[in-house]
């Protein structure tokens, strides 16, 4: 991790992808514990790989990773916990009233709402990133932009998905 | 989404995060520095020091308060900035400013005995050195809370509360060379009542603002 830190991006993704693992055992256990259901796991890992990446530097480089890590998670998890069962009560409300209760996305925080919440160019910036592939700089030159400016602006929808994460709790 | 597009996202991210951060830091520092200064300056400017500052007696006796105020100040800030990170922690700064307090009342007995407490505890301006310090430490402590935002409390009212004593520390700091009650019961006393104000407010703030 600290070569992902001081900049080694391969590095970076092996330790994300490691920690998604973990962060997704770890959530199941606590899950099982508490007797709830499975459909918000992926979220919660999401908001917590988010956590670690835009928080990170609350990490004391010379201490071991996996406290930190776990601890990111944890607060996510009571923070999740915390508001689902407010949730759970609207669900049940809507049940009565025999309206139709609408599938957790399992698959992680819906994509449809986060696109909607950036603008065009962001958008796509985000899907050429993560599902066609490409590098900053070739995002740049399909749009026509400076890879500097390609760079902020997915940052910045980085940090509106750690927002919109908040927000589901509300 | 689906994780692995994230973590491709977040792999796309990592110089910038990384430049951010620095970024964040210094933007923070200087902030809180440039508030702190426009306040002192604004209120000494407005206030002034008092008159007899430059008596030998008096001059002692600032010092002694600001002594205590400025270890405030300093332990509120390490505290703030240890108390806020994920991994629940437990900094004992604050010690240092209550051991010193209390150190410098029993100077002030040994000194000067005990005639007369009652009257140097209440002094002549409790009113004022309650009002002023927490005028004079709010925008001192949205700075700091600001400053704060970027970062990870376990325990965000904790880190506000921290906030709190270094504000009060700060605003003490800057009222001490102003303030004429220089007996170390009134600042026992009436000094640690300002700050527990600006502790409970950076509390709720910190609550508020430092969610992560």
């Amino acid at each position: 991790m600290r070569a992902a830190l001081a900049g080694n991006d391969a590095a970076y993704r092996k330790v994300l992808g490691e920690l998604a693992i973990a962060f997704r055992k770890d959530v199941a256990a606590r899950l099982a514990r508490n007797g709830s259901g499975n459909a918000d796991s992926e979220d919660i890992v999401q908001d917590a790989l988010l956590a670690v990446h835009l928080k990170r530097e609350t990490w004391d480089t010379s201490r071991p990773l996996a406290p930190w890590a776990y601890a990111v998670l944890g607060h996510k998890f009571v923070d999740r916990m915390r508001h689902s069962g407010r949730r759970r009560h609207e669900v049940l409300d809507e049940a009565l009233e025999v309206a139709a209760v609408p599938a957790s996305d399992s698959a992680g925080m819906d994509t449809d709402r986060l696109m909607q919440a950036l603008g065009p160019p962001q958008r796509k910036i985000v899907t050429s990133i993560s599902i066609e592939g490409r590098s900053a700089a070739e995002v740049a030159r399909d749009i026509g932009s400076t890879e500097g400016a390609v760079r902020v602006a997915l940052h910045r929808a980085l940090k509106r998905l750690a927002t919109l994460y908040r927000e589901v709790q509300e | 989404m689906k994780t692995d597009e994230l973590i491709t996202l977040l792999g796309a991210d990592n110089d910038t995060a990384r430049a951010e951060s620095t970024r964040m830091r210094m933007r923070g520092l200087l902030l809180v520095i440039g508030v702190v200064v426009t306040v002192a300056v604004t209120f000494v400017g407005y206030y002034g020091v008092r008159l007899d500052a430059e008596s030998p007696g008096i001059f002692a006796a600032i010092l002694r308060k600001e002594v205590i105020t400025l270890a405030a100040a300093i332990a509120g800030l390490a505290m703030a900035v240890a108390l806020s990170r994920p991994l629940a922690n437990h900094a004992r700064w604050w010690m240092v400013p209550l051991l010193l307090l209390a150190g410098l009342v029993i100077w002030e007995i040994a000194a000067s005995g005990v005639a007369g407490w009652q009257a140097r505890l209440m002094g002549r301006n409790a009113l004022a050195c309650v009002s002023f310090i927490p005028l004079i430490s709010v925008l001192p402590l949205a700075a700091i809370l600001f400053a704060l935002r970027n970062r990870a409390p376990a325990a965000p009212a904790r880190a506000g509360a921290a906030a709190g004593l270094a504000a009060a520390g700060i605003g003490a700091t800057i009222y001490a060379v102003h303030c004429t009650d220089d007996s170390m019961f009134f600042v026992a006393v009436w000094y640690s009542v300002a700050s527990v104000v600006l502790m409970s407010a950076g509390a709720l703030a910190g609550q508020r603002l430092l969610r992560w």
